[in-house]
């Protein structure tokens, strides 16, 4: 799962849960969404 | 449901779709459209299989229901039908979040970690609204609720 939220204490929030979790302060841009996805890849890969 | 921060001038459901550039008209003419790639995203996640989540405060819990049935993806995919039923909370916005589960709390309960791939949370802009001062949640909307309810429609 990939978490996207524009409000920080949520993204701390769920991050805290071991959720990949990506702050949007532009909203869903592409460029969030392309780090949301290499990070996510780059865990799976640990 | 960031979309719906354009919705501020007065106007609201029914919506008019245009599908020649996947927008909306309110019932005051105002145009709402979606932001940034979230076409494009969210057809990535369809074509994936995948689904979305959402956990949203917003003051228009309907609205966002009727804009998610309208508005498509890059591919003409509803955005409806990319997201996950079981994983949809929309909370009436209040100022005080106190009163209201954060997505944290919302999909620990719901055990959606495991079952769904993206989540995209709602900016909290609306937090401040005057409107909504000195109040606080007065319901709690769920998907399977929306479905239910005879106000539910999937618009064609």
């Amino acid at each position: 799962m990939i978490f996207f939220d524009d409000d920080p204490q949520n993204i701390r929030d769920v991050g805290s849960l071991g959720v990949l979790s990506v702050l949007t302060p532009q909203g869903g841009t592409r460029e969030v969404w392309e780090k949301g996805l290499a990070d996510y890849g780059a865990a799976q890969k640990k | 449901m960031s979309f719906l921060l354009q919705l501020w001038g007065g106007g609201g459901a029914p919506f008019v779709y245009d599908p020649a550039t996947n927008t909306c008209k309110d019932t005051a003419g105002t145009t709402c459209r979606l932001l940034g790639a979230i076409p494009d995203v969210w057809d990535e996640v369809g074509q994936w299989g995948g689904k979305v989540a959402i956990a949203s405060r917003t003051d228009e819990p309907s609205w966002a229901r009727d804009l998610l049935c309208l508005f498509v993806t890059s591919s003409g995919q509803r955005l409806i039908d990319v997201v996950d039923p079981n994983l949809v909370e929309m909370c009436v916005q209040v100022v005080s979040l106190l009163y209201q589960r954060r997505p944290g709390a919302f999909f620990r309960s719901q055990n959606a970690f495991a079952r769904a791939p993206v989540f995209i949370g709602s900016p909290r802009a609306h937090s401040s609204s005057s409107l909504f001062k000195g109040t606080r949640a007065a319901k709690r909307i769920t998907f399977p609720t929306f479905k239910r309810s005879p106000a539910f429609h999937i618009p064609t």
